[in-house]
């Protein structure tokens, strides 16, 4: 698809391209804070974010309701791309992402049961609490889904429709525990479904950059392998890859990165899918470019998807996961129609 | 497309693996069972392994490339148990290269620099650029090096596929139908070719392939498979003989003694 302009891009126009990605994801974070209900100029929203006590109100709001908010969309959005990356890398398939594998139904599932269990206990179950179960259901729907792959030698077919069938399982469970829910609960958990960043605080931030971080860094330095893997299991194998244990690695990491964001912000469509695609774009299919690039791609992503999402209705708030979608989707009918060649002929 | 043969290339010499295998039971599940076979491969030569097919040519070489584990007995690099052998250093002296060839949205380039993953870093030196574009030059496809692998036919990326275990620079080569999709101009220039790697570098190459004139002129030696079991190898005149077409392949023919053409005449009775 790019490869016929993009892919020998030198090195240096790569490079060139990365900072320029992370100074428009810098512009826009300054963008992203001084816009909201209150509305403040750039020269006000550095200066309070320089001194935030001398303001009045100003630092407070930045450092207290927007910097949380903008931090975790910067954070989630490059967790979702790299993992997508990564997923989309190792299993040499561009249409998958972490919630193929099961991810976001089992986290689902995992808050709609801390939700009603709270409920059901007399007790409303804490954010963070919904966090940690939502956290737990999406390992616990990956890791299913691994052991059954293995079962069949984990090759990428098995994977991902090992993964969609936990999806669809976890799915059902959570539409039953909905079906049960009373009514407050129920709207709790779609609530939670969607995806939105309006719970952002520092402890969620914490959470997602302790995972993400590391992470990232080892996707980084793996990538070189992943790039291995384009001509199939057996090439890669010959040329001295354990492919088996390159698969269980990356798609642990972006399990675990993509289930640490979706259990602090809901599943939040698309990112991870067509972040790593724009990425592709520009930077072509080398994953030791991608991973980095998509995460910015990500970042930028998410962080403008979020910031429409609570201007543009202003006071109301859309949940970033609609916006994301309608982004996504159109985006990736783009792709597919400009596209020479069927999607399935790179895959196995 | 034009293979060329410059002689100035690296000499493998004692850096060719021996790859033995010893009552070789093989197959590509628990079920299936081929064999055993009993071979010796390298160092040095060009082994022609033929067969009809579901002889078990394919699972044969998978198995010797280490894709595949042994059912039973052994299989030895170098006098290790290959399954024990470490894959970067098994990487470094044995490339295999698959029958099924998949597009994908890389480019030549990227393509052929898979092959030097067991000897680089996070990124590729100056050495491995050099590798690739010599395995390249050698294959005749330098003109490609920036198309997608995606734009080009099944043919040529076999050889594209073919260039990558050559950038790999390994002493043992073993290749499953390379020559298949290709015509009959390009089968000889890489037969001529996969020659001067074993005469001229010293380096072993095993390939699987359905055409007896071919490699019954080409190779240095030939194993015939049937039905899994190794009924025949040797020198060409020894082996293509009347009889073991019709008991192998069920057809009748000869080799012509002068030209060294494998000449078939029809279906045996």
């Amino acid at each position: 698809m790019t490869s016929k302009t993009l892919n020998r891009t030198p090195e240096r126009l790569r490079i060139l391209g990365l900072v320029l990605l992370a100074l428009v994801l810098g512009g826009t974070t300054l963008l992203a804070l001084a816009s909201g209900t209150m509305s403040l100029s750039l020269g006000q929203t550095v200066g309070a974010l320089w001194s935030p006590e001398t303001s009045d109100g100003v630092g407070a709001i930045l450092w207290e309701v927007r910097l949380p908010r903008v931090a975790l969309a910067i954070l989630a959005g490059a967790g979702l791309a790299v993992a997508g990356a990564g997923t989309q890398a190792v299993l040499n398939n561009p249409l998958v992402s972490p919630s193929v594998l099961g991810v976001s139904a089992g986290a689902a599932f995992g808050a709609s049961c801390a939700i009603i269990a709270g409920s059901r206990l007399q007790f409303v179950a804490g954010d963070i609490l919904i966090a940690l179960c939502a956290f737990a259901g999406a390992l616990c729907a990956t890791l299913i889904a691994w052991l059954v792959a293995t079962v069949r030698r984990a090759s990428r077919e098995t994977v991902i429709l090992a993964g969609i069938a936990v999806g669809f399982i976890f799915s059902g469970a959570t539409i039953f525990l909905q079906y049960l829910a009373p009514w407050q609960d129920l709207r709790a958990m779609v609530f939670w479904g969607v995806g939105s960043l309006w719970n952002a605080d520092g402890s969620r931030v914490a959470m997602v950059s302790l995972v993400l971080v590391p992470g990232a860094v080892v996707l980084l330095g793996i990538s070189q392998k992943l790039n291995a893997l384009a001509l199939g299991d057996e090439t890669a194998f010959s040329a001295g890859i354990n492919v088996r244990r390159l698969r269980l690695v990356t798609l642990g990491l972006s399990a675990l990165i993509s289930a640490v964001v979706v259990s602090a912000c809901g599943a939040i469509a698309f990112v991870g899918l067509i972040a790593p695609h724009m990425a592709r774009l520009i930077f072509g299919h080398d994953n030791r470019w991608l991973v980095p690039a998509s995460m910015l791609t990500g970042a930028l992503l998410l962080l403008g998807a979020d910031t429409l999402a609570r201007t543009l209705f202003a006071p109301q708030e859309l949940p970033v996961g609609v916006a994301t979608a309608l982004i996504g989707g159109p985006f990736f009918l783009f792709l597919l129609l400009r596209r020479r060649r069927d999607w399935w002929g790179g895959g196995s | 497309m034009r293979a060329r043969v410059s002689p100035a290339q690296p000499v493998f010499g004692a850096s060719v693996p021996c790859l033995e295998a010893r009552d070789l039971v093989f197959g590509p599940d628990r079920r299936t069972r081929f064999g055993p076979v009993s071979l010796t491969l390298g160092p040095g030569g060009f082994v022609g392994l033929l067969g009809p097919n579901g002889s078990g040519k394919s699972t044969l070489l998978r198995t010797l490339a280490g894709i595949l584990p042994p059912r039973a007995g052994a299989l030895e690099m170098d006098g290790a148990p290959l399954g024990r052998v470490a894959p970067g250093h098994r990487a470094r002296r044995l490339a295999y290269v698959p029958q099924l060839t998949v597009p994908a949205a890389i480019s030549v380039f990227e393509a052929v620099l898979i092959g030097r993953t067991p000897r680089m870093g996070f990124r590729p030196a100056p050495a491995d650029i050099e590798a690739v574009d010599r395995a390249l030059e050698r294959l005749g496809i330098g003109a490609w090096r920036n198309r997608s692998l995606e734009e080009l036919s099944g043919g040529e990326r076999q050889a594209v596929y073919l260039a990558r275990a050559l950038a790999q620079d390994t002493g043992l080569l073993l290749l499953d139908e390379p020559l298949a999709g290709l015509d009959v101009c390009h089968r000889i220039e890489i037969c001529a070719l996969l020659q001067t790697l074993c005469r001229e570098e010293g380096r072993t190459v095993v390939c699987a392939d359905h055409d007896l004139s071919l490699m019954a002129g080409y190779a240095d030696r030939l194993c015939v498979l049937d039905r899994g079991q190794l009924v025949a190898q040797g020198a060409a005149a020894d082996v293509l003989t009347p009889a073991l077409l019709r008991q192998v392949w069920g057809v009748e023919g000869r080799r012509c003694a002068d030209t060294g053409a494998v000449v078939i005449t029809g279906l045996a009775p």
